[in-house]
């Protein structure tokens, strides 16, 4: 199994370039885990303490307000989640719950931590997917801003 | 102790400015080519006067008496050295600049060693040797250098740096030094090399990292395959 998750992630954009025996050294580091459709992975305001990469199936990711679910975005395979809080060293900004059955790679902090400090262009290449997010939230939060200004006037 | 005293007291620290090749004064130094360019730092690169200390799994404990080096592969005849054996081969030294991958580059280094070329000989390398593969001591760690840069009149196995043994952190008894490729391509505790007829990647390299490496080339150079 841990071979053909190997393969798959050299398929996923982020993993550009690796080969299966350097996706292999990624998996040995974590650990794969399953999360039934339903299950809530991350929580938010949650201590963070590892960070994921989803290997097969969906997870949305959402904050609550006032008991209300508000849905932010979907992670599918390839996508890495919780990494932000982790590098930070602050809460869960969101939850996630997997929308069907779903497969995870999870590197706890330290692990994640090492790698990164490691491999220069693993760091690379996940600061800039984090970061290149955060610019799309942004981006949304400007146009929702400006779309209830105008409503206004 | 302060910062400055940590930096005064770091023996690698260069206090000095890169000389230029003519000025070295000793008559049998290999000259690395890059050394001569009008701007000896590759795009993308800072220069630093220190030597910073990167490595993959952490320096790993090597006993000198165990040591030893071996040459196998697409040859004519298998070699192995104790480190005796391998520190009595005929010395080459080389005056050559040091490009890291993580965007230093250290000027002005003189490495004392065995040329890559004296050991290709010994071992008589197969003509279908298109490719070398570098094995380290720290835990299976690899490189996959192509054997034109691999036989550069300025690529060695350095036990010496400035005229000093390498300390272990910067990969010392013995590393193999490929001043025209990126420093991940200088491996490191070399325990040994493996001819290949073709290309196999190395530790970062399955990781992405570029399978040649060299920094003058490609607009920012060859760092990576993504």
């Amino acid at each position: 199994m841990s071979e053909s998750y190997a393969e798959l992630i050299t398929t996923f954009p982020l993993f550009q370039g690796f080969t299966v025996n350097g996706t292999k050294r990624l998996l040995d580091a974590g650990e794969v885990k399953q999360v039934s459709a339903g299950e809530l992975l991350l929580k938010e305001g949650d201590a963070a303490d590892f960070a994921v990469l989803v290997l097969t199936g969906n997870l949305e990711v959402f904050v609550q307000r006032d008991g209300h679910e508000f849905a932010l975005t979907e992670a599918g395979p390839g996508t890495v989640l919780g990494e932000l809080a982790l590098l930070c060293g602050i809460p869960r900004s969101a939850s996630a719950r997997a929308s069907e059955d779903s497969t995870v790679l999870e590197w706890d902090d330290e692990t994640l931590r090492t790698l990164l400090l490691r491999d220069r262009s693993l760091a690379q290449r996940i600061f800039r997917e984090t970061l290149r997010t955060l610019v799309e939230k942004e981006q949304e939060l400007v146009e929702s801003l400006a779309k209830s200004q105008s409503a206004k006037s | 102790m302060s910062f400055l005293d940590s930096l005064i007291k770091d023996p690698k620290y260069q206090s000095h400015d890169p000389r230029k090749p003519e000025e070295i004064a000793e008559s049998d130094i290999i000259i690395s080519p890059d050394t001569r360019r009008d701007n000896r730092v590759p795009h993308g690169q800072s220069r630093t006067k220190r030597w910073p200390v990167l490595d993959a799994h952490g320096t790993p404990p090597i006993d000198l008496a165990t040591w030893k080096f071996e040459v196998d592969g697409l040859v004519e005849r298998p070699l192995m050295f104790s480190f005796e054996e391998f520190t009595q081969l005929p010395p080459v030294k080389v005056y050559a600049d040091f490009h890291c991958v993580t965007r230093w580059s250290r000027l002005d280094n003189i490495w004392t060693g065995v040329s890559t070329r004296e050991i290709a000989e010994r071992a008589g390398v197969k003509p279908e040797a298109k490719f070398v593969l570098a094995l380290a001591y720290d835990y299976g760690w690899t490189t996959n250098i192509p054997i034109e840069y691999f036989l550069k009149e300025d690529s060695l196995f350095a036990f010496l740096h400035d005229g000093q043994p390498i300390p272990p952190e910067h990969g010392g008894p013995v590393r193999l030094i490929i001043p025209q490729l990126y420093a991940w391509k200088s491996a490191k505790w070399v325990r040994g090399v493996r001819f290949l007829e073709s290309d196999q990647a190395g530790f970062w390299e399955e990781g992405g990292y570029h399978m040649r490496g060299n920094p003058w080339v490609g607009g920012d150079g060859e760092r990576f395959r993504w």
